[in-house]
């Protein structure tokens, strides 16, 4: 039986109020007004309060340097307009029910950046595993602090279970993207072309939201954002812990954090009322703090977490103008593809050429006889070697980047420092042991590095001219 | 996704692409040509190696093929393929190579005499012919070593009409004068009507009961994401090149001998250093081969810049570079095997456009190297070179003919081998031979009514020679017997043999 689509809205959002009523009531069971408002005027909210808020605010920073760079291949934001869609996305979960907060984001984000609506609903998606993946790391790191609150194990199992599923979707996606096009293609195909185009379609925007991580060292820069991300927001967390009293323990922060935010994953009201009280509430009772202290700070908590961020969430739709109807029907309007015009089809301009690591720059400095001024020539070489390793197979490139981070780690071991810092002829010794040593496996580590270094080096201008000094002076001769 | 639709899609514009696409054209066809790469003006040739090699070449010039020896290879990724890249130089299919397919593939209609009316074509098209002016002194070095020596060589007639030797064609040829299919074939076929999208990557080709029904085509968004399309089509001809279209059709499920049988012609360089001064850098490559070994060995030099040279003498070893200051005594110059190993092509589960390219050099392309080497080296000694650095970890520089003939006799260390080619192929090949072929004589998959291969990865094994030539011969052949059996207009001049 197929309900029509109101009444499944109208279901899902007393689902959420219902869901919000009974976590609201077991929390407040048990529990006196007199003992909250005891508790609440023996509270010291100065600077605890501010302190929690700026915390999680820069959390929010951080989220909208994370959506930036999982779209910079397709779409250049601004920081301030990635940080603007992140915090409306939390704004509309706080004033609309059923997580239409999601969609607003990723309505936004496709308006901003001019993504298909489902590769920008991809990379929300996408967000929040890497959010909850982060969420279970901090709980496990809680637990290891607090081996005896059984509430841990609990969370983690149920936690695990959905950010497992989840995540391993998108390491399929990310790993071998054309592999799930052709599975999605091959068995749709005996369904009609008319499916058979969606559901293609939509494998590829799913696809082209996880690309990003289809580098490690990118998915590492992602995963490290995350993590980041979340110790701003368990920073909230920790500052409100001394406002009621209680010790500022990072352990029970991370437990609050954790407990909490993959609580509120249950369907709930509009700001997560009930659910988000009820779990901050039990982390804190689960590590012997009294009812109603925990319930005050969780109040506190909600209120940090919601007041800002809403207000924000509102200041960015007033400053955009946002409609929410006319964003979504932008993102979802197809583009014909005029195969009349194939024939005059210009040259595409080529795409920008990878901007080269300070670890990768002094590498090729290292491997090419550069003399002194020469400095224009190592980063021309630096640039060409960058979008070169950047084009190897995602395989081999994953090799090599892991081979590239033994020889970093190593380095540090050898030279208690980065590779980037040491001298230049340390460099230049370090790394010729590597690339021209006995060791075959350590030369074809450095084999594609070496070849571009030098082959991109001597076609320098400026190398060139060091090479060949009588056809500069004919060039100039012919010049003049 | 959008829907779009063809008669006939041809994929890939190289060598085999741009041919299909003129024949089909001429005869009145609806035919779309999809090209990965982008098309490019003369203004954009003539860049900076890495310029061009980040403009027009597969993965940067960065696609590797992994084995017991690990082996760089480069084709083009632009429209007009490899052939834009390439040195231009033609040779006809050997005869003995000939009759070696008819033997072992049992392929049809593949003669020398059924073969010549398509070659003379093909030169005809191209403007295939000689230099035409004394020799640049890297070439003149080079043949009077292989003069003392005795041996057999020939000048290599190249697909470059008014060729006026600026050494750029590894980056495009910016005087327009090498016969890129960009610049020939295929403007010529988009002058009688066929279409010519660029910047589109097949994805897959949609098949059914044994047909092929269209094409899932990944186009560049307005914001650079990517954009699907589907594209339907009656006919599709796959000309991808020896790695992309067995890759394509192993992903869309058409995997019968579809790239098993990768074969490849794997080349050791060499930098030689002369008393003369050579300037290579400022002429055109080498322009004579030694066939005197033929097929199993091949002798001739290669192109030259300064870091074509540093890159060379690097894989010898860290001393090598310091000879970067005799760039003007020194040229490149190479020994090429018909290469009797196995390799494979296959789809990477792992990534966006993987394909995992796998070649294991055999003990007897060892052997032939090692004596390669001898050769080359005795040769370019006696012409007069002071040494020959060859791409061999550790190995010292061969400054005498006796040490050059040692390795007559040794096999070089495989470990310590660095090896390159631009000839790939056999990776579809074609014939009657069900058991050792993926097509039929004429380059139609087994098992498909509409799906066809149509370039490098079709020839059945090594042809021993460049293969431009073989490609562009067969695949007239092949179009002209396509369209022969689909009763489309033929003209009454061309006599299938």
């Amino acid at each position: 039986m197929t309900l029509p689509v109101g009444l499944k809205k109208a279901l899902l959002v007393a689902v959420g109020l219902a869901s919000s009523g009974i976590f609201t009531v077991i929390a407040l069971r048990h529990l006196s007004l007199y003992d909250l408002e005891r508790v609440f005027a023996h509270a010291s909210l100065w600077p605890w309060l501010p302190l929690a808020v700026l915390s999680y605010l820069a959390g929010h920073w951080v989220r909208g340097a994370r959506c930036r760079l999982l779209v910079s291949r397709e779409a250049k934001l601004t920081r301030s307009t990635a940080t603007n869609i992140v915090v409306l996305g939390y704004a509309v979960n706080n004033v609309l029910p059923a997580r239409l907060g999601e969609l607003a984001r990723a309505g936004m984000l496709a308006d901003r950046s001019g993504l298909p609506f489902v590769h920008s609903l991809t990379v929300t998606f996408l967000e929040r595993v890497l959010d909850g993946l982060v969420l279970l790391l901090a709980l496990v790191v809680a637990g290891l602090a607090l081996p005896e609150v059984g509430l841990v194990l609990t969370t983690l199992q149920l936690g695990g279970v959905v950010f497992g599923v989840a995540a391993l979707a998108v390491i399929v996606a990310v790993v071998a993207p054309t592999w799930l096009l052709a599975l999605a293609s091959r068995s749709s195909l005996p369904l009609g072309a008319r499916v058979h185009r969606r559901v293609v379609a939509l494998t590829g925007q799913v696809t082209g939201g996880v690309a990003y991580l289809g580098r490690p060292g990118d998915a590492l820069r992602v995963l490290g954002l995350s993590a980041l991300v979340w110790a701003f927001e368990a920073g909230m967390f920790l500052a409100l812990l001394p406002a009621f009293g209680l010790r500022a323990s990072p352990a029970v922060a991370l437990l609050a954090l954790g407990v909490t935010n993959l609580g509120i994953l249950i369907p709930s009201s509009p700001g997560f009322i009930g659910p988000f009280h009820f779990f901050c509430m039990t982390a804190l009772t689960s590590v012997g703090v009294a009812g109603a202290t925990a319930l005050s700070y969780a109040v506190l908590a909600h209120l940090a977490f919601y007041i800002p961020i809403t207000a924000w969430g509102l200041l960015v739709i007033l400053a955009y103008g946002l409609t929410l109807g006319e964003t979504l029907a932008r993102a979802r309007r197809a583009e014909p593809l005029a195969l009349g015009d194939a024939r005059a089809a210009p040259a595409r301009l080529a795409h920008a050429p990878e901007a080269p690591s300070a670890f990768l720059r002094a590498l090729v400095e290292a491997l090419v006889p550069a003399e002194a001024g020469e400095h224009e020539a190592v980063d021309g070489a630096a640039r060409f070697v960058a979008g070169a390793l950047a084009a190897l197979p995602a395989r081999l490139s994953a090799l090599h980047e892991l081979g590239m981070l033994g020889f970093r780690a190593l380095t540090a071991l050898r030279f208690a420092r980065g590779f980037a810092s040491l001298p230049l002829e340390r460099r230049r010794a370090w790394v010729e042991r590597w690339a021209y040593g006995r060791l075959t496996l350590a030369r074809q580590l450095f084999r594609a590095t070496r070849s571009t270094s030098l082959l991109a080096f001597h076609e320098q201008p400026q190398i060139r001219a060091r090479l060949r000094p009588e056809l500069t002076l004919l060039r100039v001769k012919g010049a003049a | 996704m959008t829907r779009s639709a063809a008669d006939v899609v041809v994929i890939g514009s190289g060598a085999g692409g741009a041919v299909t696409a003129l024949e089909l054209a001429r005869a009145g066809v609806d035919v779309l040509v999809i090209e990965e790469g982008e098309r490019h003006s003369l203004e954009d040739y003539g860049a900076s190696p890495p310029e061009a090699m980040r403009r027009l070449y597969r993965r940067t010039g960065m696609t590797p093929i992994t084995g017991r020896v690990p082996i760089g290879y480069v084709e083009g990724r632009c429209l007009g393929g490899s052939t834009e890249i390439n040195s231009g130089f033609w040779h006809r299919t050997p005869r003995e190579v000939l009759a070696r397919w008819s033997a072992r593939y049992q392929l049809l209609g593949a003669s020398e005499e059924a073969l010549e009316p398509h070659f003379s074509w093909a030169e005809r098209m191209l403007g295939v012919g000689p230099w035409g002016r004394e020799w640049p002194m890297s070439t003149r070095v080079f043949a009077r070593g292989i003069e003392k020596m005795g041996w057999s060589y020939q000048e290599v007639p190249r697909a470059a009409p008014g060729c006026q030797g600026t050494n750029a064609c590894a980056q495009g040829c910016p005087t327009g004068a090498k016969q890129g299919m960009s610049r020939s074939v295929l403007a010529e076929a988009e002058r009688l009507g066929a279409r010519v999208l660029t910047g589109a990557r097949v994805e897959q080709v949609l098949v059914r009961r044994g047909r092929a029904t269209g094409l899932i085509v990944a186009l560049d968004g307005s914001h650079g994401s990517e954009r699907l399309t589907r594209v339907d089509a009656e006919h599709v001809f796959v000309c991808g090149g020896p790695t992309e279209t067995p890759s394509l059709l192993y992903r869309s499920g058409v995997k019968y001998h579809v790239g098993s049988t990768l074969r490849i012609h794997p080349y050791l360089k060499v930098a030689a250093r002369f008393d003369e001064e050579l300037d290579a850098d400022l002429s055109v490559l080498p322009l004579v081969q030694v066939k005197e070994f033929a097929p199993e060995l091949t002798l001739g030099g290669g192109f030259f810049t300064p870091g074509q040279l540093a890159m060379t003498l690097s894989e010898n070893g860290r001393e090598g570079l310091s000879r970067m200051r005799d760039l003007r005594r020194m040229a490149l110059y190479y020994v090429g095997v018909r290469g009797t190993g196995t390799g494979s092509v296959r789809p990477s589960l792992v990534g966006r456009d993987g394909t995992v390219i796998r070649y294991d050099v055999s003990d007897e392309d060892v052997k032939y190297l090692s004596i390669g080497l001898a050769r080359l080296a005795e040769a370019l000694l006696a012409g007069g070179a002071r040494e020959v650095i060859p791409t061999v970890y550790g190995l010292p520089p061969l400054t005498r003919e006796v040490d050059a003939a040692r390795w007559l006799d040794e096999a070089l260390p495989a470990s310590a081998l660095s090896l390159v080619t631009v000839h790939a192929f056999s990776s579809c090949p074609i014939g009657e031979a069900r058991a050792l072929t993926a097509a039929d004589s004429f380059g139609r998959l087994h098992e498909f009514e509409n799906l066809y291969v149509n370039d490098a990865s079709m020839l059945p094994d090594s042809p021993g020679v460049n293969p431009q030539g073989s490609i562009m011969a067969f695949a007239r052949r092949n179009v002209l017997e396509f369209l022969d059996r689909r009763g489309a207009g033929r003209r009454p001049e061309e006599v299938r043999p």
